[in-house]
């Protein structure tokens, strides 16, 4: 494992997204990461309620051939044990990529009864690259919302690089606000809910 | 040794309380708390060897060892490296060491019912301590003093 001493990386998403947070509003947040000292820090200056999941505690996601179901299971674990407060942001710095496609669909359906009209979902994935870290490490923003890599594996795996149109498929619940390919080949991606369909009166 | 541990109470390694803790001084726990801590104008340290099982109301908790519970500090709450904290976190304030290891909520909402509930009627400003020169573990004290153990 490497820690990354170069100067933070802008993703100008994640800095509107933190930008656009009115100081004076309560603010639910799920970070499907670790906690890391600089979430906590960058967040404690809002009314805020920080949700830590753990994700990469359980990936990669056990398989059972005798139990189809234990990955939807493990993912349910992980969320289980937050009060279903609506989230305003939901973080997922550098996890779908380590999940197979059955799964961030299960995770994103998991996820949808906390969402609200106003919820983003703010995602961090390897892109350009053919190649990624063996194991998720984390990216931990500073007070002036730059991300900084920790804890990144030297071993590295095949890259699922799944695109922004395959991620639409994927998460039928959510559409893309905008997304931006970063200068080291992460794609950033910033999603909100899709709106309800109206249901048609006869 | 951190100044916590040269003022206040202690609950040595070998102690293990089931029940419900009370005082008005600072709290060192090495050992084992099964049950509820309120110290609500102190502060309360967990310390390496400390496993707490309990719902911690303190003016300040600094988290060493580990708590599996809900944890309300009307002032701050600081999670140290060591700390394996499974629950919910409540405090204005919270700072966290990276290799802490959390699962659960962090509220850092002023606002916030829990905090607003628990400490009705207290003050906001830090309390003072009664430093003691020597520490006095739980199973020592009479009377007033210090810690008072409820059992539960």
């Amino acid at each position: 494992m490497v820690e990354d001493h170069k100067p933070g990386l802008a993703a100008p998403l994640f800095g509107k997204v933190i930008g656009d947070i009115d100081p004076e509003r309560r603010l639910t947040v799920l970070d499907l990461g670790n906690v890391r000292s600089g979430t906590v820090a960058l967040f404690s200056t809002f009314r805020c309620r920080l949700d830590i999941a753990n994700l990469p505690d359980i990936l990669p996601l056990p398989v059972d051939q005798d139990d189809p179901d234990v990955r939807h299971t493990a993912l349910a674990s992980v969320l289980s044990f937050h009060q279903p407060e609506p989230l305003d942001l939901i973080l997922c710095w550098n996890l779908l990529n380590y999940l197979e496609r059955t799964d961030i669909s299960h995770l994103i359906s998991l996820l949808a009864p906390r969402f609200k009209p106003a919820t983003r979902v703010h995602a961090l994935m390897e892109y350009a690259s053919p190649l990624m870290p063996a194991t998720p490490g984390a990216w931990v923003p500073d007070a002036n919302a730059k991300l900084h890599a920790s804890q990144v594996d030297e071993e590295q795996v095949d890259s699922p690089r799944y695109k922004p149109k395959e991620m639409e498929r994927l998460m039928p619940q959510l559409k893309p606000e905008r997304t931006v390919l970063l200068g080291n080949g992460l794609q950033e991606f910033l999603f909100t809910p899709r709106p309800a369909p109206a249901v048609e009166s006869s | 040794m951190s100044d916590q541990q040269n003022r206040g109470a202690i609950i040595g390694p070998s102690i293990q309380i089931d029940g419900t803790l009370k005082g008005d001084e600072d709290l060192l726990i090495q050992g084992k708390v099964d049950g509820t801590v309120e110290l609500k104008k102190n502060s309360v340290t967990i310390g390496e060897s400390g496993e707490v099982k309990a719902d911690i109301f303190a003016h300040t908790v600094i988290v060493e060892g580990q708590v599996e519970g809900k944890i309300v500090g009307s002032e701050q709450v600081v999670m140290r490296k060591t700390a394996k904290i499974r629950g919910t976190l409540i405090a204005p304030r919270v700072m966290l060491e990276d290799g802490a290891r959390f699962n659960g909520t962090i509220d850092m909402d002023p606002e916030a019912e829990a905090i607003k509930s628990a400490f009705s009627g207290q003050s906001s400003k830090p309390a003072h301590s009664q430093p003691s020169t020597a520490s006095t573990s739980p199973s020592k004290q009479e009377g007033h003093s210090a810690a008072k153990t409820e059992r539960g």
